[in-house]
């Protein structure tokens, strides 16, 4: 069973349809969207009108990436137990982002989280600093989009690559130029709601044929293939390897632009905080799924089999689709995957088009106080040439290997957004030159170990040995980059910072709204 | 005697303070608990990879298990600090925000009349009204008796 009979690569008539009705539905939307998006707080936060549980859906959406899907189901399909590692680090992520960061954040910003380090610090070094770790993190993570979506589509629907990449960057284009946040709220809602769906169906397909009990599931496949699939792996051949990866994952999250971001576009703390419970049950739930999954692809197609169609596993959930429900369910699983990717590169956008127009430009160039429209005009051009140059990486560095790219992106938010943000909110010695350093070195340190790593040294410029021996570099960039924060706030304060960081106290606790409304301010 | 308005100010921002101590307080324990179970788990991945291989029942190893209750580690953890926010803060917030609004109107009050008898006393250039006015926003008010 080497080489299953698949139509895996031919054009799926169920696939297009499908996918037809997604592009029309969310096309409509973005036209809807469009003629209720008119100001910045319209573009940037959906006119802070999303609820909670609207928002929750969302911020799943933007997270459960077809990386995610498609990988996390094929790692498991391939390797068994090693897959649920990525799954806990990806949703352990999320408690951290609520305790930590995610009120403080709808207190403190307006559109970006550079504007809460900024809060109490001089801006303009902080926002320049934030503006490179948001477009670094934002690059990786959308090459790894493009190139995954390239070549899924390429799989699914038959569609040469650099075709399957134009289109999916005209799509983004299209939500985020017309549509802004609030295009791409809705645009994550049914997505996720469609992958949480499509995941559920066919878990209870594979369950189906278990008396829909998990264990007789993973009892057949230790059945099948040892007791080995249920215990750490190859994938774990260096400890310190795997508890890097690990901080990478469980600090990075709250420290992606995008999932930042979405934040803003609710009413309030309260309702900031709600939103990350339902994300967090949503998320772990599609985990789950996803090992249901790729356990049920291990046993009833095969690790060969779906290493036959793709070396890296990614076809274990759409081969799966088609052996349980045929071509019709293998149609709309690829739908549903082409749907995740298009929802999460316009998440991307966004968050970019935002570090480059409202921090870089209205705040930095303009020093606060841009010409009435001009900032909205500059985020529409950015969103226009950050599509081109996604396009463009996307052909480039086609045949890249997608996993690393995500771990790029989760190390450079990990060590470059994360310990700053903490830090301005929470430690009230931060200075500017303290967080402005920790972003910048944190982001550079990252690049740098990445490049000395052994994913760069030895897989790809085929050297004998690498200089730094983790393929994350987390363990090493993280605590590096509190560290540079820490002593530099400590060598360099600013002069009134005891009496900013009370001002700030006060925000974080009531809100800005309550500064805005005081009868006695301003 | 009465405290002064800027005495109340400077207490209602004590108290605030207070409030937002304890939430930063149980934020970190949290955290820290999310920390030590996560990389307890990994510790275990990475160092004792056998133990997570030991079987428990046909098609369960402890590693599945304790996978599957680092997850729900995760939901028990957000859910315990969501209903905490809700019964505890909002409402610990909501009567601090109450309590420095009475405090500013007091204030501002205050200060003006301030104003108005130092302006009427000397006839000269009044107190400029701007200081008093957002004395009660501004934070540094604590220092200033």
């Amino acid at each position: 069973m080497t080489q299953p009979e698949t139509s895996i690569g031919e054009p799926n008539a169920v696939a297009i349809a499908f996918f037809a009705v997604f592009i029309t539905a969310t096309l409509g939307i973005t036209y809807w969207a469009a003629r209720r998006t008119r100001t910045t707080d319209d573009f940037y936060a959906a006119g802070r009108s999303v609820t909670a549980g609207q928002n929750g859906l969302a911020l799943a959406g933007d997270y459960m990436s077809a990386a995610s899907f498609l990988g996390i189901a094929g790692l498991v399909a391939t390797s068994g137990f090693d897959g649920l590692l990525y799954s806990t680090g990806w949703l352990v992520g999320w408690p951290v982002v609520l305790f930590l960061v995610a009120e403080p954040l709808r207190n403190l910003g307006r559109y970006t989280f550079a504007d809460v380090v900024a809060a109490r610090l001089n801006p303009r070094p902080v926002r320049i600093a934030a503006a490179v770790g948001t477009l670094a993190t934002i690059t990786f993570y959308l090459i790894a989009q493009m190139v995954g979506a390239g070549g899924l589509i390429r799989l699914l629907l038959g569609v040469p690559y650099e075709i399957a990449v134009i289109g999916v960057g005209v799509a983004m284009m299209a939500y985020v130029l017309f549509g802004g946040m609030l295009a791409t709220t809705w645009v994550q809602i049914v997505k996720a709601v469609l992958l949480l769906g499509g995941a559920a169906m066919l878990a209870l397909l594979v369950l189906s044929r278990f008396n829909y009990s998990p264990l007789q599931l993973f009892a057949a496949a230790a059945e099948q293939y040892g007791n080995g699939v249920l215990a750490p792996g190859k994938l774990v051949q260096n400890p310190l390897d795997a508890i890097s990866l690990g901080i990478a994952l469980m600090f990075g999250t709250a420290g992606l632009p995008h999932i930042l971001m979405r934040f803003y576009t609710v009413p309030d703390a309260r309702a900031a905080r709600r939103s990350v419970f339902f994300a967090t049950g949503l998320i772990g739930v599609f985990y789950l799924l996803t090992f249901i999954l790729g356990f049920g692809a291990m046993v009833l197609v095969g690790p060969d089999a779906i290493r036959a169609v793709d070396a890296g596993g990614n076809m274990a959930a759409p081969l799966l689709a088609e052996l349980l429900g045929g071509r019709p369910f293998l149609g709309f699983i690829a739908a549903v995957a082409f749907a995740t990717i298009l929802a999460v590169v316009a998440g991307l956008a966004l968050s970019g088009a935002a570090a480059i127009s409202h921090d870089l430009w209205a705040n930095v160039i303009r020093r606060g106080e841009p010409k009435p429209g001009e900032e909205l005009r500059v985020a529409r051009i950015a969103t226009v040439c950050l599509a081109v140059i996604a396009m463009g990486l996307g052909v480039v560095f086609k045949g890249q290997n997608v996993a690393f790219m995500v771990g790029l992106a989760f190390a450079i938010a990990a060590s470059g957004n994360f310990p700053a943000l903490l830090l301005a909110v929470f430690w009230p010695r931060t200075s500017t030159a303290g967080a402005a350093s920790s972003m910048v070195v944190g982001t550079i340190t990252t690049l740098g170990l990445i490049a000395l790593s052994p994913a760069i040294q030895m897989d790809l410029l085929q050297h004998e040995s690498a200089v730094f021996p983790l393929r994350n570099p987390a363990l090493v960039s993280v605590p590096v980059s509190f560290a540079v924060g820490i002593l530099v706030s400590l060598l360099r304060p600013d002069r009134d910072g005891a009496a900013r960081f009370a001002a700030l106290e006060r925000r974080t606790l009531l809100g800005s709204e309550d500064i805005d409304e005081s009868p006695s301010g301003p | 005697m009465t405290p002064s308005p800027s005495d109340s100010a400077a207490l209602a921002l004590e108290r605030m303070r207070a409030v937002a101590r304890t939430r930063w307080r149980l934020a970190g324990v949290l955290t820290l608990s999310m920390v030590a179970v996560y990389f307890g788990f990994l510790s275990l991945v990475a160092w004792s990879p056998g133990t997570l291989g030991k079987t428990l029942a046909p098609g369960l190893s402890l590693g599945v298990l304790l996978g599957a209750l680092v997850i729900v580690c995760a939901w028990v953890l957000t859910w315990v600090y969501v209903r905490w926010a809700n019964a505890v803060y909002d409402p610990m917030v909501a009567e601090q925000r109450a309590a420095l609004r009475t405090a500013q109107a007091t204030a501002q009050a205050t200060a003006q009349a301030t104003a108005q008898a130092t302006a009427q006393a000397t006839l000269q250039t009044a107190a400029p009204p701007a200081v008093p006015r957002t004395a009660a926003v501004d934070t540094s008010t604590g220092n200033r008796t």
